[in-house]
């Protein structure tokens, strides 16, 4: 019984985390409760002893993904939670962070999907495909680190260093797109009346 | 009980997913709508990781939840640039003021 | 076979144990506990130290009044923050406000559990170890940030800004320092790469390569710039942007700051000592590798190596005068960035010409012959 409480602990917080986020109005502290949920992934993920890849999960989402959304929260103004659109011509009209119409609309079809997903986990006898076999023993007690290294060195090295090319023009676009408008300054236009 | 912490995680994913959808639906932010596509990579991710390890499949089914991990990263620096450029050209946040293409 | 503290205890002492997981549960619970007063205790002295050393550096007495020489100041310091009124000032965003120490706390906590003490004393042996140091000083920027957006100020938001810009970029020249010594030492584990160093100065990753050595002060200058302190400390300048982050809290809040940037800076120092100067490598003696006092001349020799470099962080503070936030940044990509870059390539043609092999031993080699 002791060894399923990683795995309860994690999910109490992924599932407090989500339930949080869904019902909160303040997007500022929806990026706080993402966190969260971050932090019970990798808790997830080292209860599963995968620990490159937790420690991967916390880096990059806790530490990179949300530092970038709370600077995307604060570069397109703010936490106001009540301004509508200025579209006069949008019917629906519902503040930013949503009215009960929309969150009853979206309740409905989440949970569709969620019926949906939970009867195909539960209709496919994936048991009886696959012989059910843990990973307890790790061979050559070798990690995961050395294991993943190896794979990625040898075998796919081409998504490896296409994956870091996919960063290289990430981070090019986006300082590309972001960046401030040139205006014409007013004597160049008044040169070009003249000539 | 190793399959219960399977099932359990599976579980986990698919409320991950529906939560995503869900803030997809219910949000009119563009950081709300992001927060969604995360949680929905997130769930899709911790599910491979989670049959890999149950039935011991080749290391390769690691590789995957490493390589959403990456492109959502990538992704959330090429959402960062057009929120700034929507807020720039637009002076708001709200989905519904993104028309330029409609009709 | 793992060597934390809990497999200490089992292989040595093992009639203590009565029950498997409530004893190791005990076991690590103390050993935990252990450390975080510990830590409590060498921040709260680490305050002492600094207005003692900066008092020496500016041709003044520091705090001599409360105990002998003044050693029970942090302690009045503590007294006095506790007693003061807590104000949440009006507008403040409560949960963030409240939430956003707490975080920078317990992401400085939760950064000491793989730091190796000795060969045993760790709690937390992993394989992963540089790379869960260097991402949780993001989580600290996040609680800075948080805190700065969450006081209902002007000042607050823009020093949390700048102090979660600094943090994050700086976090690019230390991680590929990092990555320079775990190509060296082919693990990520701190005691792994502890173990591939000896007791030595000339057997240390500091005098193994040229391109080593400059990685070193490229990771003391990032570093700094990481934990706000010393010349890159603009977010919480009282000059500046009337301290920035933490202007709008009060008695133990701002304390959880202040520690957790105190602990910080041990952390920091740490890992430096681990990574280049040896880490808790002492010479044995001939005992066994596991005897107790081995521990502990371990533990003491990481300490003092820690508090060595914390007293150079000290003096580099009262020393050089504070950046601009644009020559910061300018430093980070224009300049600390390229020259980590440089190293770490420069590193990896050193393994593939000398095999692997250190200076010092180049040179028995050649002396030998």
């Amino acid at each position: 019984m002791f060894e399923f409480f990683w795995p309860l602990m994690a999910s109490g917080l992924v599932l407090a985390g989500i339930s949080l986020l869904c019902f909160s109005r303040n997007i500022v502290h929806s990026c706080f409760y993402l966190f969260l949920v971050f932090i019970g992934i990798g808790l997830a993920y080292l209860s599963l002893q995968l620990d490159f890849l937790a420690v991967t999960q916390l880096v990059v989402y806790g530490g990179g993904v949300v530092m970038i959304l709370l600077f995307a929260i604060m570069l397109t103004g703010g936490n106001e939670q009540t301004s509508f659109s200025k579209n006069i011509l949008n019917k629906l009209q519902a503040p930013l962070m949503g009215n009960l119409k929309q969150t009853a609309l979206a309740l409905i079809v989440s949970f569709i999907f969620l019926g949906a997903l939970v009867y195909f986990l539960f209709i496919s006898d994936y048991f009886s495909m696959m012989p059910f076999s843990p990973q307890t023993i790790r061979e050559n007690q070798e990690s995961l680190t050395f294991s993943l290294g190896m794979i990625l060195g040898k075998q796919h090295i081409f998504i490896f260093e296409f994956s870091s090319l996919l960063l290289l023009g990430a981070l090019i676009v986006a300082a590309a797109i972001s960046r401030p408008e040139k205006e014409e300054k007013e004597s160049v236009k008044i040169q070009e009346e003249i000539l | 009980m190793m399959e219960k912490t399977l099932l359990l995680y599976q579980l986990l994913s698919c409320f991950l997913f529906a939560a995503g959808i869900f803030l997809i639906f219910a949000r009119n932010h563009l950081i709300a709508l992001f927060i969604g596509l995360e949680l929905l990579l997130n769930a899709s991710a911790l599910s491979f990781a989670t049959y890999t390890y149950a039935f011991s499949l080749p290391k390769e089914g690691y590789l995957f939840p490493i390589f959403i991990i990456v492109i959502a990263a990538a992704e959330a620096a090429v959402a960062l640039a057009i929120a700034i450029r929507f807020y720039q050209n637009k002076e708001s946040s709200h989905v519904a003021d993104a028309t330029v293409l409609q009709g | 076979m793992e060597k934390n503290i809990f497999t200490y205890i089992q292989q040595y002492y093992p009639d203590f144990i009565l029950l498997e997981w409530p004893f190791a549960f005990l076991v690590f619970f103390l050993f935990a506990f252990l450390i975080i007063n510990v830590l409590a205790i060498v921040a709260g002295l680490a305050t002492y130290a600094e207005r003692k050393i900066s008092a020496d550096i500016q041709a003044r007495i520091g705090p001599n009044r409360v105990g002998p020489y003044g050693l029970l100041q942090f302690l009045a310091d503590g007294v006095k923050m506790i007693l003061k009124e807590d104000i949440i000032p009006e507008g403040v965003d409560k949960l963030l406000f409240k939430l956003a120490p707490l975080l920078c706390l317990i992401g400085v906590f939760f950064s000491t559990l793989v730091l190796p003490f000795s060969e045993f004393f760790v709690l937390f042996n992993s394989d992963v170890g540089v790379f869960y140091l260097l991402g949780l000083s993001t989580l600290i920027g996040v609680g800075i940030f948080l805190g700065g957006y969450s006081s209902n100020s002007k000042w607050s938001l823009l020093g949390g800004m700048r102090s979660a810009s600094q943090i994050v970029s700086y976090e690019i020249p230390m991680t590929i320092v990092a990555l320079t010594i775990v190509l060296l030492g082919q693990g990520l584990s701190l005691s792994h790469l502890t173990s591939k160093q000896g007791i030595f100065p000339w057997n240390w990753y500091l005098f193994h390569n040229p391109f080593t050595f400059i990685s070193f002060f490229v990771y003391f200058v990032a570093g700094l710039a990481e934990t706000n302190r010393a010349p890159f400390d603009l977010p919480e300048a009282e000059s500046e942007l009337v301290s920035g982050y933490h202007t709008e809290y009060s008695g133990m809040r701002f304390a959880f700051f202040a520690l957790a940037e105190y602990i910080e800076v041990f952390v920091l120092c740490a890992l430096a000592v681990v990574l280049f100067l040896g880490g808790n490598n002492a010479p044995s003696f001939g005992l066994d590798p596991s005897h107790l006092f081995l521990q502990f001349l371990q533990t003491l020799i990481f300490f003092l190596k820690t508090f060595l470099l914390y007293y150079i962080v000290i003096w580099v503070r009262w020393t050089l005068p504070r950046l601009r936030v644009d020559q910061l940044m300018s430093l980070c990509w224009k300049y600390l960035t390229p020259i980590a870059l440089f190293n770490l390539v420069g590193c990896a043609i050193w393994i593939w010409i000398f095999k692997g092999k250190s200076i010092g031993q180049i040179c028995l080699s050649f002396f030998g012959l």
